[in-house]
């Protein structure tokens, strides 16, 4: 492959984890985005940790039938709220982007975590998500549990 | 010796694993940053603390360790990998025998590593290393 196509590769490769954080923007805002628009049909989607809520999700049909009925409900809504992406660092159809988040739980303690996430593209979508994160934050704050 | 950011990255972590030296590929005013809020989170800055502080607390807790690069890219000076970190307690108990994933992400400079920002399972570290549980709030 040539240095351009690399770099071409890249630059979509980024340009699609963007729009991603777009439509999670637009969708928090009420927009009436679906904000998975960018995830492939057979997605591999995985939250790290030993949560409740973690695991692996494969494809788009059970992230909609299985997390997120499981997680929309224990998520607090407000202004504010939001993904807010710092550094993308990317190669090819890889893409790793630093985040922080601001959030809440149902009863709005604030959940506001520090995020790695991981995103690889085929085809102008997004194939692999990793949710990489302090797994023991969310299970305190969203699950309501103290450690022991 | 390594001359990319990226195999940098794969050197260090190459020491790590077969008892090499790995401070000489971290700059002595490094900062190592452990993502969450378990007793071996927080921002180390420079050898006296990340020695001092984060690796010997880590050998409190960790009786091995074993890192395993899963995924590496980077076109410039800072790189992100994908890291399967496993191993065994001092309580003699295995960790991550699954081979889960961990981001981590590396800042090199001139053949030094200048900064390293993990994201470990903290609710592994919480549960496996100092034994603790999850218990609902009253």
């Amino acid at each position: 492959m040539s240095e351009n196509s690399a770099a071409d590769v890249t630059a979509q490769s980024e340009r699609v984890v963007r729009q991603f954080f777009v439509d999670l923007k637009a969708a928090l805002n009420g927009e009436g985005i679906n904000p998975y628009r960018t995830m492939a049909g057979d997605v591999e989607f995985v939250v790290t940790g030993q949560t409740p809520l973690s695991g692996r999700w494969n494809g788009l049909g059970e992230v909609m039938e299985d997390f997120l009925p499981k997680a929309s409900p224990l998520m607090g809504r407000a202004a504010g709220h939001g993904l807010f992406p710092l550094e993308f660092i990317a190669e090819g159809n890889r893409v790793a982007v630093l985040a922080r988040g601001r959030g809440s739980n149902v009863l709005g303690m604030p959940y506001n975590n520090t995020y790695f996430l991981w995103f690889e593209v085929q085809d102008g979508m997004i194939t692999r998500y990793i949710e990489d994160f302090d797994s023991s934050l969310a299970w305190r704050i969203i699950f309501r549990v103290h450690l022991e | 010796m390594p001359s990319s950011p990226k195999d940098v990255v794969r050197e260090f972590v190459a020491r790590l694993n077969d008892g090499g030296d790995p401070w000489t590929l971290l700059s002595a005013t490094a900062v190592v940053t452990i993502n969450g809020t378990t007793p071996l989170s927080g921002r180390y800055p420079g050898f006296a603390l990340i020695r001092g502080i984060l690796v010997d607390s880590a050998r409190i807790v960790i009786a091995s360790l074993k890192v395993r690069i899963d995924q590496l890219i980077g076109t410039g000076p800072r790189v992100a990998a994908l890291l399967d970190l496993s191993g065994r307690s001092v309580a003699g108990t295995a960790f991550n025998a699954e081979g889960r994933l961990c981001g981590c992400v590396f800042a090199v400079n001139a053949g030094m590593i200048e900064e390293v920002i993990l994201f470990p399972d903290t609710s592994l570290i919480e549960i496996v290393l100092y034994g603790r549980k999850y218990v609902p709030d009253v």
